[in-house]
């Protein structure tokens, strides 16, 4: 082995679905998704509180998980898929039910915290549809809130959940995924 | 004052209770010379004991102390006043209407998550009519804010918020007389209906002018004002916080189970916002009692400088917050408002140490060092039972 390893740059290819847009680029070997997001494809989000995998302020869904993306590398996420909070909504602008509920109930002050505490409760809600206040609390256990005292995140998930899935995002991608005659 | 209390026999309720000022006492000015504006310090007590079910948790906590159970339960207590808007520097507002009639609030008091947009329209709304969505709330520029003091202190409302609704007084006074120009009536003839944002003469619609057809004839700039209120004097929020713990007596461990609260700041202009600002306050206070600690090694490097290394606390180690209302006008200024961001950390941090504590009292524990930590629980038990 030769030269400084630690001063070399090893491009890698990578093509990340984000929010259903196919971007492609040459990044660094070490690049994490969370800068890939921001820098690369622009969306911003995703925002880095902590770099130590402890605030949870970029959590983005890998495959419709929720993971935090300062703790993945792009190149982990190459033939992926990636949704960041810009890719809740739909087509015609209409929110997620967990962003509405957000709104509805004050779960933000600041919101630094809320993109990805609004991304752990979409992902929260997509195991467990109807979570109990306890269930809450345990699955937004990565995502740390300064302003709140969780109290409203809190309410906000549970009104999410009772809110159906009228106007979950999900629920319309899988609806429309069906095959016609399929019974679910 | 639970020391006191355990060493006479008193309920620390009562201990505290007996020193209460009397509502009848404010203006009440203290012996090291602040005068408290106003308060209702045993209703607040009253209130929260009532809210929480005081005599029904002190049985349970019998009940666990005479069957040795592991998990025993402790009940804190505090009783708080606090000094707001301390600082008396004031603070500044601009309200421009323009030809649309539409309005723009520029404040010295920026926000960062606390609603400023939300409570300075709803001042305008209140005062001129104009509906919230056509008001912009502009702050942080020193371009277009030359002079202003900021966000800090439990100040902004009752500061910033009042020269909002000077700023829009004066715009008021400035749109009556144009608008008795133009409609040809004596001023003390025209009323603002604030339901429609229309000034007209007094019972007669067909009048009606908009607030841009009157911005328009102030000029191209529209119309505007300035204003800087200075308070003759700070206020003094108070309340009264209950917290319930549980504590594992094998482990040390605490866990706040329910947190009980009335936190009095004056007059309330936005329910859903004061009471936002009271549950991140009573998260802090809970995590200064139970959690969160800076430390240094020996040498004084930091030893907390992540959030790996230091425990801010999470929505688990948290209940949802039991609030009860409790709303006691101050008359030092007009919105009879007080500060209300600093009032959860105030009351939760020694209720939920005064709960840990009281929790194991009769093991013969009487105090624990913040924070109230498994090891420092656990610590406290074994020193107590070994007679150390």
């Amino acid at each position: 082995v030769d030269g400084d390893q630690r001063s070399e740059v090893r491009p890698v290819k990578v093509a990340i679905s984000v929010n259903g847009t196919r971007v492609e680029a040459e990044v660094e070997d070490r690049l994490l998704l969370a800068h890939f997001v921001r820098e690369v494809a622009g969306l911003t989000a995703t925002n880095i509180g902590c770099d130590t995998t402890s605030c949870g302020a970029c959590t983005v869904l890998l495959d419709g998980e929720s993971v935090k993306s300062c703790t993945v590398l792009a190149a982990q996420a190459d033939g992926h898929e990636v949704t960041t909070c810009e890719g809740l909504a739909s087509a015609d602008g209409q929110w997620h039910a967990v962003q509405s509920a957000f709104h509805a109930e004050h779960g933000l002050q600041c919101g630094f915290c809320t993109p990805g505490m609004v991304m752990a409760a979409v992902s929260l809600l997509a195991e467990n549809p109807d979570p109990t206040e306890e269930q809450v609390r345990a699955g937004l256990e990565g995502n740390l809130c300064r302003c709140t005292g969780y109290h409203n995140i809190v309410r906000a998930v549970l009104a999410a959940a009772s809110d159906g899935q009228q106007h979950d995002a999900q629920a319309r991608y899988d609806q429309a995924r069906e095959l016609p005659g399929e019974t679910s | 004052m639970d020391d006191f209390a355990a060493e006479i026999g008193m309920d620390p309720v009562e201990v505290r209770r007996k020193n209460l000022v009397a509502p009848d006492k404010f203006p009440f000015t203290t012996l090291t010379g602040a005068t408290y504006d106003s308060g209702e310090y045993e209703a607040a007590l009253d209130r929260v004991l009532a809210a929480a079910g005081y005599p029904a948790l002190r049985a349970e906590q019998a009940r666990r102390r005479a069957s040795g159970d592991v998990v025993q339960l402790g009940l804190g207590l505090a009783v708080y006043v606090e000094i707001t808007a301390g600082d008396m520097g004031g603070e500044t507002a601009r309200v421009v209407i323009d030809g649309a009639g539409a309005a723009t609030v520029f404040t010295g008091s920026s926000a960062h998550g606390q609603g400023h947009h939300t409570a300075w329209a709803m001042l305008v709304t209140g005062e001129l009519g104009i509906p919230m969505d056509q008001i912009t709330v502009v702050h942080g520029d020193t371009d277009q804010i030359p002079e202003a003091i900021g966000t800090f202190g439990s100040r902004s409302l009752q500061l910033g918020g009042t020269a909002v609704v000077q700023a829009a007084g004066e715009v008021r006074d400035q749109a009556r007389r144009l608008a008795a120009e133009m409609i040809e009536a004596a001023e003390a003839d025209l009323e603002l209906d604030t339901a429609r944002g229309t000034w007209q003469v007094r019972g007669d619609p067909a009048t009606a002018l908009g607030w841009g057809q009157i911005a328009q004839r102030a000029g191209p700039d529209g119309l505007a004002a300035d204003a800087r209120f200075d308070a003759s004097a700070p206020t003094f929020p108070f309340g009264a916080h209950l917290a319930v713990v549980e504590v594992d007596t094998e482990t040390g461990k605490a866990r706040l189970v329910r947190h009980v609260t009335v936190d009095d700041a004056g007059r309330i202009l936005n329910p859903v916002l004061a009471e936002g600002q009271r549950h991140g306050g009573i998260a802090q206070g809970v995590a200064q009692a139970l959690l969160e600690e800076v430390r240094y090694d020996a040498d004084g490097n930091p030893l907390t400088s992540t959030l790996v290394d230091y425990a801010a606390i999470t929505a688990p180690e948290l209940p949802s917050f039991e609030l009860v209302a409790s709303e006691t006008p101050t008359s030092i200024n007009p919105l009879g408002a007080k500060g209300i961001g600093e009032a959860g950390t105030i009351g939760s941090t020694p209720a939920v140490l005064n709960a840990v504590i009281d929790a194991v009292s009769h093991l013969g524990v009487r105090h624990i060092d913040m924070p109230a930590t498994p090891e420092r629980v656990w610590t406290a038990i074994s020193e107590a039972r070994s007679g150390r």
